[in-house]
């Protein structure tokens, strides 16, 4: 039986040109798949100092090696680029079909490059690709949009587009299918950038795996150790719509633009407060945990609002950002989200940010375009949503992300600006969990909470060691641990949820060996090197882009601010010994000083070829 | 079906009977996780005595009454989004009823992986 690396393709739309190819044995052996292919391919085609919105940036989508088969919860797809919020990396994951259907057309990736001069859509099928007028649908919502090309297509076809916010830039967009998005770090502002407005997978269920009996075998196994799992049951009840339940009893929820760890009256938009909205559930392609759970709004000056969703981050987003309690206002933003094609993340924290400088004095009335953003009035953030999405009044700067936007405003907006590398921060407070904040500090796309999750100081998660989530450096090999633990199994853009439910990391590499037949992947030891071997290259891609030690600090606030964390243990935690922490990681990391990755630790890792391009820097 | 099932059962309660007999006195360490070091006083293991996960948990409360509330949900069973490991093994389905031996540990976690 054939070894089975995966086709990419490649699309060009400033020549209109298609065409396809083989990911070489070697690569698939060096990178597995998914996040490894990713990174792999953007080092090796993306020069330094290229415009993340200019032609020749690349947008890769991919989806992993196990991907449409009936294995559970291993058909998410990725987005890979250049990113206009940082700067630096970007890998964005998104959920639902899409990656199935990509690889029932036969790929793993496509790779887009150039500028279509007119708006365009890319149709692929299990026969070919065409890159088509896309006209009527330039200013759709997603949903529509989504709606248009199935009726045009089949249903048999799933798609991945841009919205408002794409099509205007804003730097912070997404790229949505069905509900789910690839949020983070402005990959739908890229697919902007490129006039591209969808792509669409009209295919068959068509799969080729090395030994198929063998697969089968190994996704029986993997369905009985799910469905004995206290988390997989916990996931398919709840989705993470309790998770601030958790959050803020331990003080890490943040509040007022990061000022708080807990927000007042915070059984208000508890889980079961959440389930009195539920009116369904979805989920990805092959698992059975449909953790989306669908909300509605009946009554009230948000009623007939209806989201799949709010998950854990948009819950936080639109109520611990602005101190509001209101789940109506939460379900209406996290719609608008959607349907604009905006990340949620961002979205709340620019807004957050944007209430604390109307407190201050900062930003007034005059600037608000009339909108008063006083903390607990959800209405107004309803609205500069959609501001941001038509880039229209204060929405116009804000759309810029918190970084450029606190420039913009100038009279020290700066000192409020809450990111790390241009990253907005997620729902996690790192001075009550300060694992999770240094891994946001390291995280080469900014601050990201699902690029090396600690659950040790979360949930108290018992590998590979307990952690004190108020230590620092002591706690660097954990974030080691977890960043490379994650990126191992982005190898296969596997879900972060099912990584807790017992058969990662040992039976997703029996899994690959089946899929791919190639039997180094069966070893666990061999893919955590993998994960080291893709960190470091992602690491040595910010480097080549001018990125280091300078860039790998948490906000001012949390340098010189101690948390209020009101009910909940942490009171007054600083985060104080950020030097020593990157001297420490650094030193784990195999890295220099200055955070750059030795030629030695390159070596090591089979990237020897990458030593000349970040030598001296 | 009936038959062999009510052996079971027969057998399952002598060999827990024999388990009480013969560990009357075992050593098991509790993993107290961080989210419940404030209400522990900061103490991070607790050394009790039991034959299963639920009699070391209810020693463990003793020892710190407000933890109840954080462990146990108003029916007396674990909490929904706790898992309790043994040896760093998942107690469930079985959980409270899970056997221990001497010098065994328990961990205490969330069932959460993400958010």
């Amino acid at each position: 039986m054939a070894v089975n690396t995966g086709k990419i393709l490649r699309v060009n739309l400033t020549m209109g040109e298609v065409a396809t190819e083989s990911v070489p044995e070697q690569i698939a052996e060096d990178f597995v798949g998914g996040r490894g292919y990713g990174i792999k391919y953007l080092y090796d085609e993306l020069p330094p100092n290229v415009d993340p919105l200019g032609a020749d940036n690349k947008l890769i989508l991919l989806t992993g090696p196990l991907a449409g088969t009936s294995a559970q919860a291993v058909s998410r797809w990725m987005v890979v680029t250049k990113s206009p919020l940082t700067g630096a990396f970007a890998r964005s994951v998104g959920g639902a079909d899409f990656g199935a259907w990509l690889k029932f057309a036969g790929y793993e990736m496509v790779i887009i490059d150039g500028k279509s001069d007119r708006p365009v859509y890319i149709h692929i099928t299990g026969e070919g690709c065409q890159i088509k007028d896309a006209a009527g649908l330039w200013g759709k919502e997603t949903k529509e949009t989504q709606e248009w090309l199935k009726q045009q297509h089949g249903n048999n076809t799933r798609v991945t587009c841009i919205g408002p916010a794409g099509e205007r830039l804003v730097k912070y967009a997404a790229i949505v299918s069905d509900r789910r998005t690839a949020g983070r770090c402005g990959t739908g502002t890229v697919m902007g950038s490129k006039n591209l407005k969808a792509v669409a997978v009209t295919a068959q269920r068509i799969l080729h795996l090395h030994d198929k009996e063998a697969y089968d075998r190994l996704v029986k196994e993997q369905v009985g150790i799910i469905r004995e799992s206290k988390g997989f049951e916990n996931h398919k009840e709840w989705g993470t719509t309790n998770t601030q339940n958790v959050t803020n009893s331990i003080g890490i929820y943040p509040v007022m633009n990061f000022r708080y760890g807990q927000q007042v009256d915070y059984d208000k938009i508890s889980g079961g407060e959440y389930r009195r909205f539920r009116t369904g559930e979805f989920g990805c392609y092959s698992c059975p945990a449909r953790c989306g759970k669908a909300h509605l709004v009946q009554s009230g000056p948000f009623k007939g609002a209806y989201s799949e969703g709010p998950e854990y981050e948009s819950i936080w987003a639109f109520t611990g950002s602005i101190d509001s309690t209101s789940i109506e206002a939460t379900i209406a933003a996290d719609q608008l989200c959607d349907d604009l094609g905006l990340d949620t993340i961002s979205a709340g924290s620019c807004i957050g940010f944007a209430y604390e400088l109307y407190e201050k004095g900062i930003l007034t009335k005059a600037d608000t375009d009339g909108l008063e953003l006083n903390y607990g009035d959800p209405t107004p953030m309803v609205e500069l949503i959609k501001k941001i999405a038509m880039r229209d009044g204060i929405g116009n700067i804000l759309a810029e992300g918190s970084r450029k936007a606190a420039a913009t405003i100038g009279k020290g907006a700066e000192k409020y600006a809450i990111h790390v590398k241009g990253l907005e921060l997620p729902a996690y407070e790192p001075r009550g969990s300060k694992t999770q904040g240094y891994n946001y500090v390291t995280s080469s796309i900014g601050a990201s909470h699902c690029y090396g999750y600690s659950g040790q100081d979360v949930f108290g998660a018992i590998e590979p060691r307990p952690s004190d989530r108020f230590a620092e450096e002591e706690n660097a090999d954990l974030v080691i641990f977890n960043q490379d633990g994650t990126a191992s199994r982005e190898t296969g853009i596997v879900c972060t949820f099912s990584s807790g439910w017992g058969w990662v990391p040992a039976l997703y590499g029996r899994m690959l060996v089946a899929a791919r037949g190639i039997e180094k992947l069966g070893d666990s030891d061999y893919l955590n090197k993998v994960g080291e071997r893709i960190f470091n290259l992602e690491r040595a891609f910010n480097i080549r882009q001018g990125l280091g030690r300078k860039d790998d600090t948490l906000p001012d606030r949390m340098l010189t601010e101690p948390l209020h964390t009101r009910e909940a243990p942490g009171e007054g935690q600083i985060v104080r010994r950020q030097e020593q922490f990157l001297d420490r990681y650094y030193e784990l990391r195999g890295w220099t000083k200055e955070g750059v990755p030795t030629s030695q630790k390159l070596e090591e890792l089979g990237l020897a070829d990458v030593v000349k391009d970040i030598s001296g820097k | 079906m009936r038959v062999p099932s009510l052996l079971s059962r027969i057998y399952k309660l002598f060999e827990s009977i024999e388990v009480k007999w013969y560990n009357a006195s075992m050593s098991v360490e509790i993993q107290i996780p961080n989210f419940l070091h404030h209400l522990t006083g900061g103490v991070e293991t607790f050394e009790t005595e039991g034959i299963t996960v639920g009699e070391c948990l209810d020693a463990l409360i003793q020892r710190f009454p407000p933890l109840k509330e954080q462990v146990f949900d108003e029916k007396g069973k674990l909490r929904e989004l706790l898992n309790v490991y043994v040896n760093r093994e998942s107690a469930y389905p079985e959980e409270l009823e899970k056997p221990v031996k001497d010098g065994d540990s328990l961990q205490i976690a969330y069932t959460l992986v993400g958010g």
